[in-house]
């Protein structure tokens, strides 16, 4: 019989889990009767999926048995995080924080018709950072082998000792993901405090393209980002950069993949000045660019 | 019109609604009866069911499903689903097929795409393939990008060659669909 002794306790230790998510695990709705998942990350505030999140004036906020009304405090496209901030402040305490291992079980929980859902996924993958079209680096691409419904997503994800690994979302081809706690943890303080999250800006729309021989600035390097179009008065327009230039580095990092040059434009780089050098018309130049914010909405 | 087509327009459906929500009840009922269905208010009297969250509604009606993405229904839609969706999704699951949302249009948080190297166009290449989809002939190009019509060719047959295409109109539509042309913005 031990062996259905460890079914009971897997079974049992799972639903504890569950039931323990209740201090944290969020039901929002807005007037619409539009429902989804989140975390109350503290007393003041719920971390959303800010894809899955509609726009509403007012948004119903339901933890255990507390129902708070609460107001939009700011939208991270980048990271895909949105922060509802409560009219009335609900205890909690969350779980500490954790990257899952490959392999490990994690527990997804979220709303649904009828009440709190579960899911029991592996975690299929986990890789480095990554950076999403919208221009965030996420921590970890981690993904998950269960699918995540609508109303579930945004909802904890959590491992088998209890620590939080994030929330789950939905990717490309709906594919399930995890946006890492630690992702959330940077995105939630500064939305409170800003409501937004700036990004830097050089005004250069990229394409990536084979370089020619003749281009190459070394023999590793066969892959540059064509300029397709400059943003007037950008700081790239500022730095003399044309489109039909191709981008060679920038920030000392080869311009091969297009997310090496997104990661130097994060919040923190903006005032920052960027060393860029380029192919045109067979030459090399070299450039520099003051990196301003990026224009939100 | 075919005879399917004509079949559709002349028998509109018989749609039992569920809602977990009265607005959105509304709502769902007056997208139906705009696109011409009956909307019924017992799953006896219907001929298909569309519900939104509540679980296992219509018994044995074939049933679209909004925002249901565990369950197995004919037809499975995002929550958000326009109501030309809805629509298309009632008349296919009552001619006997099943329905879910294509990739594409199925959104979710993205990655930067980063291509393949190995296929990777040159400039020129670029500049000829944006050329094609604008609809430019080879002498059309040739005098834009003040080349021969011969380098042109050349050109045009290597990116041909990159995107495993056989013709100018594949080649337009894999670009499009691969989003070879799309510029990442920083």
């Amino acid at each position: 019989m031990a062996n259905s002794d460890s079914l009971v306790q897997l079974s049992d230790a799972l639903s504890g889990l569950a039931a323990g998510a209740r201090a944290f695990l969020a039901e929002i709705r807005n007037p619409d009767g539009h429902r989804l998942s989140g975390v109350l990350w503290k007393a003041n505030a719920v971390v959303v999926s800010e894809q899955a999140l509609p726009d509403s004036p007012e948004y119903e906020v339901k933890v255990a048995d507390s129902v708070v009304k609460a107001h939009l405090a700011g939208r991270d496209e980048g990271t895909n995080v949105a922060i509802l901030r409560l009219e009335r402040d609900i205890a909690t305490i969350l779980p500490p924080q954790a990257v899952p291992r490959l392999g490990a079980l994690a527990l997804v929980l979220g709303t649904g018709a009828n009440g709190t859902t579960a899911r029991l996924a592996l975690i299929r993958s986990v890789g480095g950072p990554w950076e999403s079209l919208a221009g965030g680096t996420i921590d970890h691409r981690i993904t998950l082998d269960a699918p995540v419904g609508d109303s579930e997503e945004g909802g904890p994800v959590l491992a088998a000792d209890g620590a939080i690994l994030g929330i789950s979302t939905r990717g490309a081809g709906r594919q399930s993901l995890i946006i890492p706690a630690s992702t959330i943890e940077r995105a939630v303080n500064v939305l409170l405090e800003k409501g937004s999250v700036e990004r830097g800006w050089l005004g250069l729309a990229l394409r990536p393209v084979a370089l020619p021989e003749t281009l190459r600035p070394n023999s590793s390097q066969r892959v540059g980002l064509m300029v397709m179009d400059v943003g007037t008065d950008s700081p790239a327009a500022k730095a003399g950069i044309l489109a039909g230039d191709i981008l060679l580095s920038a920030g000392g990092a080869a311009a091969t993949r297009l997310g090496r040059i997104a990661r130097q434009l994060g919040p923190n780089s903006i005032g920052k000045k960027i060393e860029i050098t380029l192919a045109r018309a067979g030459a090399i130049v070299a450039s520099e660019a003051m990196i301003t914010a990026r224009k939100t909405g | 019109m075919s005879a399917l087509a004509s079949k559709l327009a002349l028998h509109p459906l018989r749609v039992a609604i569920f809602a977990a929500e009265p607005q959105r009840l509304a709502m769902l009922s007056q997208w139906v009866r705009e696109f011409g269905h009956v909307v019924v208010t017992q799953s006896e009297d219907a001929s298909i069911v569309l519900t939104d969250g509540i679980v296992a509604a219509g018994g044995n009606l074939p049933t679209v499903a909004l925002g249901m993405d565990g369950e197995t229904y004919q037809a499975r839609l995002p929550s958000d689903a326009s109501p030309e969706q809805i629509d298309a999704a009632l008349r296919a699951v009552a001619v006997g097929l099943s329905v879910t949302i294509a990739d594409e249009f199925g959104g979710g948080f993205e990655a930067v795409h980063e291509d393949d190297e190995r296929t990777l166009l040159t400039p020129r290449e670029v500049e000829v393939l944006t050329a094609i989809s604008n609809g430019l002939t080879n002498k059309e190009i040739a005098r834009e990008l003040d080349i021969s019509r011969h380098t042109v060719k050349f050109h045009v047959e290597s990116l041909m060659r990159k995107l495993a295409v056989s013709s100018r109109a594949e080649a337009v539509s894999k670009s499009i669909r691969l989003k070879l042309l799309e510029p990442y913005r920083i």
